[in-house]
């Protein structure tokens, strides 16, 4: 349905998209992940003509949409965008929202136009919201609605940019679910996001796009759970994982346990769990004191979905010593409560770099 | 961390509410300090709200328990439940004080 | 501008080649120097034929009307007329610049035509036409119809039958003074007066039927006429369609030609320079006698009458009028541009004149005389009618008993102040001292009116016992008659035109009043006027505010902001009727010749003024008119008629200079600029269209062209005369300072006394009875109102949509479209809006007839545009840009999703600053009263200018504004409750 070849996108003299070719089967659910700046929003702009490509070729549908004759607004109509930031209009109702396009672009009558938009806004649930202004709603209703908009056209595919990056977690999920039975019903959508978990649910593709190609693509048991190529596994793995900083002895504790708490939501950890590993962290932490009055330290958690295995890890440069060793310390309270809570603590000197493996217990 | 203090005829109990980390360690330590200056000797720590505790929250405890044996009074334990049972279950804290599972026992065998 | 001139000047160069400026005007002698001259005669008519014939190398040109030809003559189109001879007359008679050839071109006879076939009655008129020839009859109507001047035609009232056969006679009654309608609307004139001869001795009475003279023929002989008599020359070819009778008129073509300019430059400064000149003297007087004397060279023009001998002056027929001082000086204060010679020509002693010998008399008469002297009365009867404006006669005891006395009186009622006609009777000097003596002497005084070269026979030959006339004692006199003592002093001085040229000069009134020292104080003055630049040399120390309308220095005056005004005398006098509160300070500063201002160009419009002003001067409607609006402060104006089919006159008018020369009353303008503008336009035939402004604008407007003639008591100045032209003076006005009356709150009477409890009320409902209600004023306010309004919203329509387009500009890619707007946005908002207003009408739409309304909103409109584009660029800046993304991205074009999307958040966002700006140009367009627009505040200030009140009307004008802006405010909130999507809902849910 959608071919691109060899599409190309420059800002300036960034070169944001080199060579990207593709070609998307009608009813595909692909995921677009990668790191930021990578160009995984362009492409998807590039493909509705928001920005205009460099090079290249986009055919949909069999016409060439980089054609200066083609009648892009048409096309655009069949191909709906949802944006991160929801883009909701204003000055219209949520009803108006849902029928602008239809009643001005597909000619739709307005009664017809109403009735389907009442149907799609019962789909994503905000049936009584249909006459509250989007400045009343909140950020996942806000999506939905975006959602609802974009079905209202009837279109044949969804571009859906980062749809719950400015969401507060707790609203992810609603419109995860929204996406979820869109993609049940057979919808083709080309999704950027950054929600790893989801991608793996609902996509039958996943492409992971680095050094402005498609890096490495494939079904997402195979980019998940077996990268390939080198630096998608560092991704998948980097993105799995919750990195910290700590520069000096008078961090701050509660913003890091703060956000130690945020990847343990994500990754969705039990209570105790959590628990043990704020205090593991902070056990580790008192024990380099010392060493963080002259060197800073790189604490890295990851967690296995498959093993459910949590792991911190503490790097950290300078002279080769192993922290937990050579520390001078006032007694064993601390070192005994980390043996305690860790299975396994493996030290290793890399690359000019001392390397504290803990593994926690199961809890 | 937050204290609640109530004096009995036999000791003083004290409850301590919220976390005792690193952070919240010295603070511990800056009250019990302050009773004793005040003549107290016999305190009673109560566990019930406290969330968490860590190694230096352990090391507070010990350090104003050293400080109370010298004064020649009494410093009990009661009501730890929970994260904090653990964390005195693998720091082996178990047996440093005597601890008790409510307030009250706690008293009693304080006013023998 | 100066580019502009540049490019015309050549094409002005070659249409003046071409319009026949080839020839020099000839001045023409004799008839042998219209050779080759050019030469205008009457279409059709005797003198057409007759000039084609005589002069086959002449330019002839036919003219319709003689009034044309005329006006041809004046401004140098033609060198001579042919035409008639009784209407060469006439126009001399007018136009005191031509005359008429001594030697006649062709002799033409006047006959009467009658139907072919009636020998009978033919034998019967020739008859009476030789009786009339032969009783001298023919020629004493021949001098009373053919004057020279315009004294009145002794007509003679004749007795027609009213029974029997009436005998129709055909006429043409336009052709003065053969055959014309007088003002009865009969039939007068020569021809007239033997028509009804002519019935008499038939015994029919008489029938006029007037009509074209074409048509005369004609209706002669289908017998719809019985006779034609109408000054009808009997020409071979109407002999073949109608019989004449023998010639009862001796006519002929005549060529009328314009006269040398005078003698010498006709400018008499000094009494010595009227040596040599042409002098204007009464037939017998003293004056005449001692001009005579004293200027041996002079030119010497007899007159008949004072009246007569001012208009030779004034028509510039003569250079001085040499009679009494104190007729003189009557004169002088009716006739503003004529001037009275310092040096008197000689002093002579004004007595009562009797028969010689009658020395009982005389006694008499000097003890009455020598008893009035004492006691004051001759004082009083100076001053009354000499220095005064005279009154009515005292009552007189010594009437109508029976059997008493009788003294026959002789006396010339031609000489105002001394003895006159005015409402139907003689009065004057003279006769109330005839009544005085009367009472005194108990004797009724009979008075018996006769010219003055009579009095002297009747003394003689007894028929009147004494005379009182102004008589001047002379030694030649005293041969013929007896003089009692003189009752009265003379002073015989000359009266001369005042020269335009002259400098300004003290008005030479009896008492001398001393010029006011304001230096040092705070005066008030009108911005640009003469008042302005005196006041500027005269009081250097003093602190001189200068104010745009006269009712602003009123105001200044009355509240204290400068210590004294300077305006117009006769204004100020009109004002301190109607405010008791102000008085005037010293006496006239100055006196200036005020005239009629014109573009330089339009020296033809210039020169009919001119013409137009003569005229009304010697047919005494000029007279009028300084009788009724400034003597007699009358302030209704007349109706004047007249075609409108020539054109529009554009006049310029300060409609609040004031009384007696210009106010707005009932919603109309009157006063003697406007009477005089009205009759001039009325003259040219054309449709008088007044523009309103400040008087500092009137030179601007009239030197670009705006307006086409400046009628606001204009004064004469070298620098005005730098940028337009002007007429000859039409009247002199004065300037003066005036003040606040010392203790001037308590001089005013009235509801402005403090304390009363009712004081708080009564002058609101005054105030409103005065500014709103008197005079339909509030008509005035309606329809500045209305102005201001219409001003208002269509300078906002055109401004918004001008600004929008500004604004797409400002956000377009291309270049050059966002820099033009740009540059457009930035001069826009930093030129202020009076400036840009009046570059665009003075500057920009210079030369062209624009209406002035036009101009505003044009310029409002540029104004309003630029703020617009910014506030619309502002508020489309500040949406989102995903809005727009997701419109794009939905598939709507560009255009759409500004339309759909874009636009109505924008509209949303700009509304309450858009209001804000709306406001202000609600209230900036007060500021049109500088190009002659009269909005709301102009209404204000016209009205302020009628009542000199400053609360009522500026808080009256402001509360309209303030009521303006509410309803548009309203208005707007609502506009923006009804594009608020949330409204609907919002009034579902109530």
């Amino acid at each position: 349905m959608i071919q691109i070849k060899h599409l190309s996108k420059k800002f300036g003299a960034l070169e944001v998209l080199r060579d990207v070719s593709i070609t998307v089967r009608k009813g595909e659910v692909i995921s677009i992940i990668g790191p930021s700046g990578t160009g995984k929003s362009t492409f998807l702009r590039c493909i509705n003509l928001l920005d205009r490509p460099s090079g290249g070729s986009i055919v949909i549908n069999g016409v060439d949409i980089l054609d200066p004759k083609a009648d892009v607004p048409a096309i655009r109509r069949k191909m709906n965008m949802v944006f991160q930031s929801f883009n909701l209009y204003q000055h219209l109702s949520v009803m108006d929202n849902l029928t602008l396009g239809p009643v001005k672009l597909l000619q739709t009558g307005r009664q017809e136009a109403e009735k389907k938009a009442l149907e799609l806004l019962k789909l994503v649930g905000l049936a009584e919201k249909a006459d509250s202004f989007p400045d009343e709603l909140s950020g996942g209703q806000k999506q939905r609605v975006a959602i609802a908009r974009c079905l209202a056209m009837e279109p044949s595919i969804i571009l859906f940019d980062e749809p719950t990056s400015a969401l507060d977690p707790t609203m992810v999920s609603e419109v995860l679910a929204v996406i979820r039975r869109l993609a049940r019903d057979g919808m083709t959508m080309l999704i950027v996001t950054h929600e790893m978990k989801f991608a793996r649910d609902v996509s039958s593709r996943v492409l992971y796009m680095d050094e402005g190609v498609i890096y490495e693509e494939g079904p997402p048991e195979q980019i998940f759970d077996n990268p390939q190529k080198e630096r998608t596994k560092i991704f998948i793995n980097r993105v799995r994982s919750f990195n910290y900083r700590i520069a000096s002895p008078d961090y701050d504790l509660y913003a890091m346990n703060a956000e130690i708490e945020l990847f343990c939501e994500k990754q969705i950890l039990p209570l105790k769990s959590r628990q043990s590993l704020q205090l593991l962290v902070e056990e580790v932490l008192q024990i380099c004191a010392d060493t963080l009055r002259s060197t800073a330290i790189e604490l890295a958690i990851t967690h296995s979905e498959k093993t459910g295995e949590i792991k911190l890890l503490v790097e950290s440069g300078g002279a080769e010593e192993n922290i937990l060793e050579s520390a001078a310390l006032p007694d064993e309270l601390g070192l005994t409560i980390i043996r305690n809570l860790t299975r396994s603590i493996a030290y290793k000197r890399d690359g000019g770099q001392n390397r504290l493996t803990l593994i926690l217990k199961e809890q | 961390m937050e204290f609640q203090i109530q004096k009995e005829t036999a000791a003083t109990v004290v409850a301590v509410i919220g976390r005792m980390d690193a952070v919240t360690a010295p603070e511990y330590e800056k009250k019990l300090a302050g009773m004793m200056d005040e003549g107290e000797k016999n305190f009673i720590i109560d566990f019930g709200k406290l969330d968490y505790i860590s190694s230096a929250g352990l090391r507070a405890l010990l350090m104003t328990g050293k400080r109370v044996k010298s004064l020649g009074g009494l410093m009990l334990l009661a009501n730890i439940g929970g994260a904090v049972k653990d964390v005195f279950a693998i720091s082996g804290f178990g047996t440093i004080f005597p601890m008790h599972d409510t307030v009250q026992s706690a008293l009693g065998a304080a006013e023998e | 501008m100066k580019g502009r001139m540049h490019r015309w000047f050549p094409v002005l160069f070659i249409l003046a080649l071409l319009s026949g400026c080839g020839k020099d005007a000839q001045e023409i002698r004799s008839i042998e120097d219209a050779r080759d001259a050019r030469i205008g005669v009457m279409t059709g008519s005797t003198g057409e034929e007759l000039a084609l014939q005589m002069f086959p190398e002449a330019d002839i040109k036919s003219f319709d009307d003689v009034m044309d030809a005329v006006t041809a003559m004046m401004s140098g189109k033609l060198d001579a007329i042919v035409t008639a001879y009784p209407t060469a007359l006439q126009v001399t008679k007018k136009h005191t610049a031509f005359r008429v050839l001594e030697e006649p071109l062709r002799n033409e006879n006047t006959c009467i035509a009658l139907r072919k076939g009636n020998p009978a009655l033919l034998t019967t008129l020739n008859g009476i036409i030789d009786s009339l020839h032969q009783d001298g009859t023919l020629a004493d109507m021949r001098r009373r119809w053919f004057k020279k001047d315009l004294s009145p035609y002794e007509e003679r009232t004749l007795e027609v039958p009213t029974k029997g056969e009436v005998l129709k006679i055909g006429v043409t009654a336009t052709r003065e003074p053969m055959s014309f309608m007088d003002r009865d609307a009969e039939v007068s004139g020569f021809d007239g007066e033997l028509a009804r001869i002519i019935g008499r001795v038939l015994r029919r009475p008489v029938e006029f039927h007037n009509m074209k003279f074409m048509g005369l023929i004609p209706a002669l002989q289908s017998a719809k006429i019985d006779l034609v008599i109408t000054g009808m020359t009997a020409t071979a070819e109407r002999k073949r369609s109608v019989d004449f009778t023998k010639t009862y008129f001796e006519n002929a073509q005549v060529m009328l030609v314009k006269t040398a300019a005078p003698h010498g430059d006709g400018k008499v400064r000094v009494l010595k320079d009227i040596d040599g000149k042409r002098v204007a003297v009464l037939s017998g007087s003293a004056g005449d006698l001692a001009a005579r004397r004293r200027f041996r060279d002079s030119e010497f023009l007899v007159m008949e009458n004072a009246a007569d001998a001012a208009v030779a002056l004034n028509t510039r027929k003569a250079d001085a009028f040499i009679y009494d001082r104190s007729v003189l000086e009557n004169i002088a204060r009716q006739e503003p541009g004529l001037v009275i010679l310092g040096e008197p020509v000689a002093k002579l002693e004004v007595a009562a004149a009797l028969k010689k010998g009658n020395t009982a008399l005389a006694s008499e008469l000097n003890e009455a005389i020598g008893a009035f002297t004492e006691d004051g009365t001759l004082a009083i009867l100076r001053k009354k009618w000499i220095d005064g404006d005279g009154g009515s006669l005292q009552e007189s005891n010594a009437v109508g008993r029976k059997g008493e006395a009788e003294l026959r009186m002789g006396t010339c009622a031609t000489l105002a102040p001394f003895s006159y006609h005015a409402n139907g009777e003689i009065t004057g000097l003279d006769i109330e001292l005839a009544r005085m003596i009367g009472n005194r002497l108990q004797k009724k005084i009979t008075l018996v009116d006769m010219p003055f070269g009579a009095l002297i026979p009747a003394l003689q030959a007894g028929k009147i016992d004494f005379a009182l006339s102004n008589f001047n004692v002379t030694e030649e006199r005293k041969k013929l008659i007896l003089f009692s003592r003189p009752y009265l002093q003379n002073d015989i001085s000359a009266l001369v035109l005042r020269s335009a040229a002259a400098p300004a000069t003290p008005v030479s009134e009896g008492a001398s009043l001393s010029a006011p020292d304001l230096n040092g104080t705070r005066v008030a003055v009108l911005l640009g006027s003469t008042h302005d630049t005196y006041a500027l040399s005269h009081y250097p120390n003093a602190t001189l505010l200068q104010y745009k309308t006269p009712s602003d220095i009123i105001l200044a005056v009355k509240s204290g902001k400068v210590d004294a005004g300077i305006y117009t005398t006769e204004t100020l006098r009109e004002i301190f009727r109607a405010d008791p509160s102000l008085e005037l300070k010293g006496g006239v500063l100055f006196s200036v010749p005020v005239a009629m201002g014109f573009n330089k160009q339009n020296d033809s419009l210039r020169e009919q003024f001119n013409v137009f002003l003569q005229d009304i001067r010697q047919n005494g409607v000029y007279h009028d008119m300084v009788d009724r609006w400034i003597t007699r402060g009358e302030d209704a104006m007349p109706s004047i008629s007249g075609t409108r089919a020539n054109g529009v006159l554009r006049v310029g008018v300060v409609s609040d200079k004031g009384l007696p020369f210009m106010i707005v009353k009932n919603n109309r303008l009157v006063g003697f600029d406007e009477e005089l503008a009205e009759r001039f336009a009325a003259y040219l035939g054309k449709e008088i269209k007044t523009s309103d402004m400040d008087f500092g604008n009137l030179i601007a407007a009239a030197a670009t062209n705006k307006i086409d003639m400046i009628a606001s008591t204009l004064m004469i100045t070298p620098e005005r005369a730098l940028q337009i032209s002007f007429s000859d003076p039409y009247y002199e006005i004065g300037a003066s300072a005036f003040v606040m009356k010392t203790g001037g709150a308590e001089a005013v009477a009235g509801n402005d006394a403090p304390g009363a409890a009712y004081s708080f009320i009564q002058p609101i409902v005054d105030g409103f009875q005065n500014n709103i209600i008197k005079e339909n004023r509030w008509k005035l306010i309606l329809s500045g109102l209305r102005v201001t309004v219409i001003i208002s919203v269509l300078s906002a329509l055109f401004g918004t949509v001008l600004g929008a387009g500004v604004c797409a500009m400002r956000m377009s890619s291309a270049k050059t479209l966002k820099t033009l707007a740009s540059v457009f946005i930035s001069l826009l908002r930093g030129t202020p809006v009076l400036v840009l207003l009046m570059l665009i009408f003075y500057v920009v739409f210079a030369s062209v007839s624009i209406d002035p309304v036009a101009v505003a909103v044009i310029a409002f409109g540029l104004n309003f545009a630029a703020y617009v584009a910014e506030i619309f660029r502002s508020g489309v800046e500040s949406i989102d840009n995903g809005q727009r993304e997701a419109g794009i991205s939905m598939g709507f074009t560009r255009l759409r999703t500004f339309l759909l999307i874009i636009l109505p958040q924008t509209i949303q966002r700009i509304l309450p600053v858009y209001k804000g700006e709306f406001l202000s140009l609600v209230k900036m367009t007060s500021i049109v009263g500088y190009i002659a627009v009269e909005d709301l505040t102009k209404a204000g200030d016209i009205i302020r200018s009628r009542t000199f009140d400053a609360f009522f009307p500026l808080i009256m004008v402001a509360i309209l504004y303030f009521s303006i802006s509410w309803l548009l405010l309203q208005s707007m909130a609502y506009l923006e409750r009804r594009t608020d999507p949330k409204f609907k809902r919002i009034k579902t849910a109530v």
